[in-house]
């Protein structure tokens, strides 16, 4: 909880700079997004295997409370891209496994979130994999950038620009 | 009664300082109209005195501005609100803030129609409304965590389950709990949490976040009750949802928690309570049994239970899909630390059977990295076990629909016990009656619980005879967490532990020798069939009639001859710090036989300087 809310406080914080230093965010700022480092996602006190949320919600089984789902939305950090990315970021440990595996539910979700065309799942899943396989990727981050990679150069029209 | 109420409030809409006492008399029947003082979350759901006390203790909820508004001036005031003209900021607007209380006003009153009335478009609600596409509502218990006391019994959530073939993980859900400020002093996160002092609140989250943090984190099994709500009622809870959003509300660990604060909000659409307005304590399994039992507009309350296995039970389920042989042939790779390559037996198996045990290794590899976060091997490990599953073909090589022998939480025991009974105490003969506040014991029926898992708090005995009444014991808490391993491979670092407080007799020979004592012991058990056996060891302090400090040692066996009769045996041996002396060896043995719903006898025997024999009745109930 405690780290939660300071994470979800840190992402309250950008995204309200965010939104006071510009009044309205270009399409193509959204399209150059890096989640990591403009959302904070990098800073966010999540660890990869999910510890942090571990210690988060035991306390009294509150999940959290700091941020409502609509709060981001109209920035450029509710994107599907920086979703994705958060998406990715607190499910990274099962997220590999699927992509391994080649389905799952979690991977599902994530192209979902991302903004992909049911029809496009399968083969953006194979291409992940491959990525994954030619190209380590320890990290949550790796992990992301494979995936947009992916989509950027292959199947840029079955999901979502931004 | 509706005319009328349409006329008033075209009056109101033309003045509202202008009504007539008459007027008022029709707006003071709608303002006690219980959906009304529901969805100002009122305590107590009559008008006619003068506590208007709401759960909500946030101003902003309350537009006539006072916290303990009579239902009447809150009526009239979002009356005046709502038909204020469009503001600067559209989605400050009354409107966009209290859409339920729109809907309840446009029902009763036709509202809308008014000359005066303006329908503001409200972008965030609508916003949220879109994004959420929510086509019906669930309630997710999520089981009980033994690994952390405000846990134990389990948690709440809805989920809103949107249209089609979308991700459920993608639903929105929403969690009430309160809110801890970073870095709070254990001692006074307890004390706040169940004497008052905390904030709480809704929020929304999607789904995956839950989903993930209950099931591969805390490795907790959750059950998915979807409800049978109408459409209309369902529009009215998604609103009322929204209203709560910015919502704050005082948290009580015991009474006003997460399951209250998700019944009561259910309760706005049902035509009944699915928990008592008078509970003294609320427990999320209570709130299932409402749940399973109660009635929407729409006929059953619940519409259907679906099981949602924790990263530990779909280890288990994968595990017994393997063969021996490719059982035997994982635990030499976890053994070698996953060297695949150097694996001739692993190495010989085609394809298919090599990905279900890299498959099923997954699991074991993340349940022993929740429950061991700090050791970076297992990082490595599972990278390993990643890489190889990449160099295999694509798709699932295991069967993922779980099919389970758990029963869902409302089929268990209810928490809360009385029993009566006699006693023989050291030659004398008493009459015995006990309360249990909650949870349940290792012995009670086991269905929809940890099979030997006790739990237990505010367990109080007494017995009497014709001149004497004492209290033989109060547990303020009794809890004995016994790992039952479900796989073969070995997991060597997981222990069974108890802890035990409160005031108890230090002898079987004297009724009058009470001690006030805390206890721990930690070891370890091995099951087998349906039994457990257990050696720990430990210390007790206790202070009374005599204080000490001693060392203690136990060993225990519990057996389920079948559903219903469990037995249970344990010899336990005190010894002075410095081991230069010992108590007597103390003998405890128990047979319990659940006689009928909710019933159960109990045979107890207790050896501790002298004999104590024991036969009960307990009757578990709920409110």
């Amino acid at each position: 909880m405690k780290k939660t809310l300071l994470s979800a406080l840190m992402v309250s914080s950008l995204a309200a700079s965010a939104l006071t230093s510009t009044a309205a965010v270009s399409a193509e700022q959204k399209e150059n997004l890096n989640p990591w480092t403009d959302c904070g996602i990098g800073a966010m006190i999540f660890t990869e295997n999910g510890t942090a949320a571990a210690i988060s919600n035991v306390i009294w089984d509150l999940g959290t409370t700091a941020v409502s789902s609509n709060v981001s939305s109209q920035n450029s950090c509710g994107s599907n891209k920086a979703k994705t990315a958060m998406f990715i970021k607190a499910t990274m440990p099962k997220l590999e496994q699927e992509i391994a595996t080649g389905e799952g539910e979690y991977v599902t979700a994530m192209l979902e979130l991302r903004g992909c065309a049911v029809t496009s799942h399968q083969g953006i899943v194979k291409a992940v994999r491959q990525q994954q396989q030619d190209q380590s990727s320890d990290t949550a981050e790796e992990f992301y950038n494979n995936l947009e990679q992916v989509v950027e150069s292959k199947f840029s029209g079955a999901c979502a620009s931004v | 009664m509706k005319a009328r109420l349409i006329l008033v409030w075209t009056l109101l809409s033309c003045s509202l300082s202008a009504f007539a006492q008459d007027n008022i008399t029709d707006l003071e029947l709608l303002s006690g109209h219980e959906q009304w003082l529901k969805l100002l979350h009122y305590k107590r759901l009559t008008t006619g005195h003068d506590d208007n006390e709401s759960y909500v203790v946030s101003d902003d909820f309350f537009l006539s501005g006072k916290k303990h508004a009579d239902p009447l001036e809150e009526l009239i005031a979002t009356l005046d609100a709502i038909n204020m003209p469009m503001v600067a900021e559209a989605n400050n607007h009354a409107q966009c803030k209290f859409p339920a209380r729109l809907m309840f006003l446009q029902q009763h009153l036709n509202v809308m129609a008014a000359p005066s009335f303006t329908k503001i478009d409200c972008p965030d609600y609508n916003n949220w409304r879109t994004d959420a596409g929510i086509h019906s509502i669930s309630v997710i218990f999520a089981s009980g965590y033994m690994s952390n006391p405000a846990s134990m019994y389990g948690h709440l959530f809805l989920k809103l389950n949107r249209n089609g073939n979308k991700s459920d993980l993608l639903n929105y859900s929403l969690n009430y709990g309160a809110i801890v400020p970073d870095a709070e002093n254990p001692i006074v996160y307890i004390l706040r949490g169940i004497f008052g002092g905390y904030d709480a609140a809704y929020s929304d989250k999607q789904f995956y976040r839950h989903h993930h943090n209950y099931g591969d984190v805390e490795l907790r099994d959750m059950w998915d009750y979807k409800l049978n709500l109408s459409a209309a009622d369902m529009e009215l809870l998604v609103a009322h949802i929204w209203e709560l959003l910015p919502a704050r509300f005082d948290y009580y660990f015991i009474d006003e928690n997460c399951a209250f604060h998700i019944a009561k909000l259910l309760e706005l659409i049902l035509p009944a309570p699915i928990i008592s307005d008078d509970s003294l304590w609320v427990f999320p399994s209570s709130v299932a049994k409402g749940i399973a039992n109660g009635k929407s507009l729409n006929g059953e309350l619940l519409d259907a239970i679906t099981y949602i296995p924790s990263r530990e039970s779909l280890l288990a389920f994968h595990y017994q899909q393997l063969s021996q042989v490719q059982q035997d042939i994982a635990l030499k790779l976890i053994q070698s630390d996953y060297q695949f390559k150097q694996n001739q037996a692993y190495l010989n198996l085609d394809s298919d059977s090599q990905s279900q045990i890299v498959e099923a290794l997954f699991q074991y590899q993340d349940v022993l990295k929740q429950k061991h976060p700090e050791q970076s091997a297992l990082a490595t490990n599972s990278r390993k076990l990643v890489r190889e599953r990449l160099a295999q073909p694509p798709g699932k090589a295991l069967k993922q629909n779980v099919t389970t022998e758990k029963a869902p939480p409302h089929l268990g025991m209810p928490p809360s016990k009385f029993s009566f009974g006699g006693l023989h105490h050291n030659d004398q003969d008493y009459v015995s009656t006990g309360f249990r506040m909650t949870y349940f014991d290792d012995l009670s029926n086991s269905i929809a619980r940890s099979k030997f898992a006790n739990l237990e708090m505010l367990d109080v005995e007494i017995i009497a005879n014709s001149t004497d009444i004492k209290i033989l014991k109060v547990d303020l808490i009794d809890i004995d967490s016994l790992f039952s391993e479900s796989i073969d491979w070995s997991r060597e670092d997981n222990f069974a532990w108890s802890v035990r407080a409160g005031y108890e007799q230090l002898r079987n020979d004297c009724i009058d020798c009470g001690i006030y004592f805390g206890e721990g012991e930690l070891g370890k058990s091995y099951a087998f069939t349906n039994s457990i056996v257990y050696a720990m060891l430990g210390g007790k302090v206790y202070a009374g009639v005599k204080d000490d400090v001693v060392l203690t040692a136990k060993l225990g066996l519990i057996t389920g001859f079948s559903v219903k009769l469990k037995a249970k045996i344990e010899i336990r041996q005190l010894s002075r710090v410095n081991l230069n002396s010992a108590y007597d060896l103390q003998l405890n043995a128990e047979l319990n036989y659940n006689i009928a719903k909710d019933w159960e006898i109990r045979l107890q025997i207790q050896q501790a300087e002298a004999t104590t024999i024991g036969l009960k009745f307990n009757y578990f109930w709920d409110f």
